[in-house]
């Protein structure tokens, strides 16, 4: 696109009224030419000042606190080394502390299932659970014994839910259709958390997983964000 | 001297939380307050607060001071969340009045300096002044696609005008908008 197209085109642009194929063209266009990227920054300047007619809110203490518990374990103020151990995997000291704690983690998710369940010396399969750009922070293992239907979830790095809402795990079958596995609902900003999680069928029938956030008590489906993701089994 | 949003900006790039703590001090009630005007419900106006800083978060170094104060920059990501969440809802907020000078909603306002209190008014009076000296028609498109996020099509059905003359209104209000706000004088600080 030109320079005149595209100044022509900054207004529908920048209040995001652009077709897709145009707003790319502009996209593509404002990254070589410092001109038209000062005039875009002069419209979107002038179009956000409308933001003053909506008065500043406060909002809750506690959306701060959330924030600031969701930024990677790095960033957060560091404590002493048990402290640091317990903040999460990926520590900053390197794989190697990660990999302990892990292990630590291994070790009593194997022995509460095995208590829960009376199963011993089967094998466990463990199925590793991220956060999305939701929940960057977040970590989990779903923890089961093929065949049967009752789990343990153990998860870290999520933030407490607003009262209204909760933290819901699903269970994804082959053809996609979600199952609810568990519904949680963190209220403090405690290190990890272990979730009982009971499917309608074996465990290993579901290829997937996934964490929403959903009203408290859950949904029928899921119909918020996406908070975490399985990655595969560990 | 109060540390300028661009320097703490370039703090969060580098990883601190403090810096990024510091702009939501000073941004999140304006984050606030656009996401509860454009959404109307509280819930969904905390969850959009917190993905826009935490998108600033991820993406500092993506912000680029050509295009735009880091505020404009909030308040960009804010709106485009928004718009999001209101395409997903495929309904419109009830029509209100956006012309009047007092908050639509009654919500508890930030307590600024008398200092922050004086720019704020001085802003808001130099807003004001440059939407009243638009024709009326270019005020109102403008505000239904800033505020409601309708498109030209849905905004043409709800005045019952052609397309072709809210597509040319809505760029005129752009333009003119911006030149207005251009040509008041500007504050004794800048």
């Amino acid at each position: 696109m030109k320079c005149e197209q595209v100044q022509a085109a900054l207004p529908d642009f920048v209040l995001g009224l652009a077709d897709e194929e145009t707003a790319q063209a502009i996209r593509a266009h404002l990254r070589q030419c410092p001109a038209c990227a000062g005039e875009y920054g002069a419209y979107l300047e002038s179009v956000h000042s409308l933001a003053m007619l909506a008065p500043p809110a406060t909002p809750r203490p506690e959306i701060k606190e959330q924030i600031l518990a969701r930024l990677p374990t790095s960033a957060r103020p560091r404590g002493g080394w048990l402290q640091r151990l317990a903040l999460g995997w990926r520590a900053r000291q390197g794989w190697a502390m990660g990999v302990a704690v892990l292990l630590l983690m291994f070790v009593a998710a194997a022995t509460l299932f095995t208590a829960l369940t009376g199963r011993y010396g089967q094998a466990l399969r463990l199925v590793r659970m991220k956060g999305t750009e939701h929940a960057p922070a977040a970590q989990g293992l779903l923890v089961f014994v093929p065949h049967q239907t009752h789990a343990l979830l153990i998860v870290s790095g999520l933030p407490p839910t607003p009262p209204d809402r909760a933290y819901q795990l699903w269970l994804i079958r082959p053809d996609g259709q979600r199952v609810s596995g568990a519904v949680f609902a963190p209220t403090k900003a405690r290190t990890w958390h272990l979730v009982p999680v009971t499917a309608p069928n074996a465990l290993d029938a579901f290829p997937g997983f996934g964490i929403t956030i959903e009203p408290r008590g859950g949904s029928p489906r899921p119909t918020g964000p996406k908070v975490m993701g399985s990655r595969g089994e560990f | 001297m109060p540390v300028s949003d661009q320097a703490l900006l370039h703090r969060v790039r580098h990883g601190d939380a403090h810096a990024l703590s510091a702009l939501y001090d000073r941004y999140g009630p304006w984050v606030f307050g656009l996401a509860l005007r454009m959404v109307q419900q509280v819930s969904v106006a905390e969850d959009i607060t917190q993905e826009v800083f935490l998108r600033v978060w991820q993406k500092a170094a993506q912000y680029h001071p050509q295009r735009g104060s880091v505020r404009t920059w909030l308040l960009t990501i804010t709106r485009n969340l928004a718009l999001d969440w209101l395409r997903k809802q495929k309904r419109r907020p009830p029509t209100r009045s956006l012309e009047g000078p007092e908050p639509l909603l009654p919500l508890p306002e930030t307590t600024p300096s008398p200092e922050e209190q004086a720019i704020l008014r001085w802003e808001r009076d130099r807003l004001r002044q440059a939407l009243q000296q638009l024709p009326a028609e270019q005020r109102t498109v403008l505000l239904l696609a800033y505020f409601e996020g309708l498109s030209h099509q849905q905004i043409a059905r709800r005045l019952h005008c052609p397309l072709g003359t809210v597509k040319s209104r809505l760029r005129a209000a752009v333009k003119n908008l911006r030149r207005n706000l251009e040509e008041l004088a500007p504050h004794p600080n800048e």
